[in-house]
């Protein structure tokens, strides 16, 4: 054994360095973020209905608060934790997702409006936390849960009935219009004098 | 010797193992998450249906509109120049190509605006630029332009110029489609009078 250590040694080295090299470079990779789905899941994630959640159904699941820490500060849900959008992937925030991942816990993402949420859950749905969901609605200043106004869902408002798609109509161009000023058109005067 | 080989091997094969801890390449190109947060929170993607209208009216051929509402939807009304792609087919190599033609704003609309967010946040996954969302979607664009929302207060000349501009994009873009609440509001236009000159007599001569 000894001999076949001495005869080796260099390529003994070399198989232990690259070996050190695996193992820390695995355990301090840093935390960051790395897209977990493709285009195709992306896609699929998209068009979830499951992504969002009813404010009746908010029970058992810990709420994350992604206003500004003032907004956050003057009045919240009691189990809710105030991570502002610009630190939702931040080290310990991503911690806490994949804590709660671990746990099968879901969270719910909420802000002023539903819309302040769409954005990041998706976006970090994409980045494979799957248990994060999107609260339909949002918190009003006096820290109550309000539903979204059906014009901001995307269900449609519009009264087909009462437009009327342009055909065949000449088109108007939509410039401001004057109040009836007299139109004089300037015409050539006749020629002052003959000839043949 | 064959010893030495065989550790080579080893050695090549813990290398090997290594890759496993990297990250998979993608085809495309991605930006990175922490920068397409930081493109979250600016709300320059948002623009308004004032602005687009207009830009609509001017005819800018820099203007891509992007429909992302069903085939249905889209055949009853949609806003004119307006391609329809479903959010299935956002990523095809086909509507990819149409994303990345150049000199183009990429305006995306839904019936509001939940479905033109995610759709902006895939495309700039994706890096491609100059994409947009008109800010409150279909539904915002005909409560604005048909319904016509009424303002608060007394309107200062430029609520007054905005009103302006609004009738006349609506008649532009829907024909009439006045609804009760435009047609009260809407004054009669004058009869412009056209007055001619009488010719005045020739002066004389000729033979």
């Amino acid at each position: 054994m000894n001999h076949f250590v001495k005869t080796n040694s260099l390529w003994l080295s070399f198989l232990g360095l690259a070996v050190i090299i695996v193992v820390l470079t695995f355990l301090f990779r840093p935390l960051s973020a790395h897209y977990q789905t493709n285009a195709k899941e992306s896609i699929t994630l998209m068009n979830d209905p499951t992504t969002e959640i009813e404010l009746k159904d908010l029970s058992g699941k810990q709420l994350i608060d992604i206003r500004q820490e003032e907004l956050y500060s003057q009045g919240h849900p009691l189990n809710a934790i105030n991570i502002p959008i610009r630190q939702l992937l931040d080290k310990e925030s991503l911690q806490l997702f994949d804590n709660l991942q671990k746990n099968n816990k879901e969270a719910v993402l909420y802000g002023n409006t539903e819309l302040q949420a769409t954005a990041p859950v998706f976006l970090l749905r994409q980045l494979g936390y799957k248990n994060l969901k999107l609260l339909k609605g949002g918190i009003n200043p006096t820290n109550e849960f309000i539903p979204p106004a059906p014009a901001m869902t995307e269900v449609s408002v519009v009264d087909t009935s009462s437009i009327h798609q342009k055909t065949e109509q000449t088109q108007i161009a939509p410039t401001i219009q004057k109040k009836g000023e007299a139109v004089i058109p300037v015409r050539k005067g006749a020629s002052a004098g003959g000839g043949c | 010797m064959e010893r030495k080989y065989t550790l080579l091997a080893i050695f090549l094969i813990v290398l090997a193992l290594g890759l496993v801890i990297l990250p998979k390449k993608n085809e495309l190109k991605e930006t990175d998450p922490k920068a397409l947060l930081s493109s979250v929170v600016e709300k320059s993607r948002y623009l308004t249906v004032d602005q687009i209208t207009h830009r609509i009216i001017e005819n800018d051929p820099t203007l891509m509109l992007i429909d992302l509402r069903s085939a249905d939807q889209f055949k009853i009304f949609s806003l004119p120049g307006s391609l329809n792609i479903l959010t299935d087919s956002l990523l095809t190599r086909a509507n990819m190509e149409l994303f990345n033609q150049p000199g183009k704003d990429k305006i995306l609309y839904g019936n509001a605006d939940l479905m033109a967010e995610k759709a902006w946040l895939l495309c700039s996954r994706y890096a491609l630029n100059r994409i947009y969302v008109m800010k409150g979607g279909m539904n915002e664009w005909f409560n604005t332009f048909v319904k016509e929302k009424l303002l608060t207060g007394t309107p200062s000349t430029s609520d007054l110029d905005l009103i302006s501009f609004r009738k006349a994009a609506r008649q532009f873009l829907i024909g009439s489609g006045e609804t009760g609440n435009a047609s009260a509001t809407t004054p009669a236009i004058e009869k412009v009078q056209v007055i001619r000159k009488a010719p005045k007599a020739a002066a004389g001569g000729g033979c």
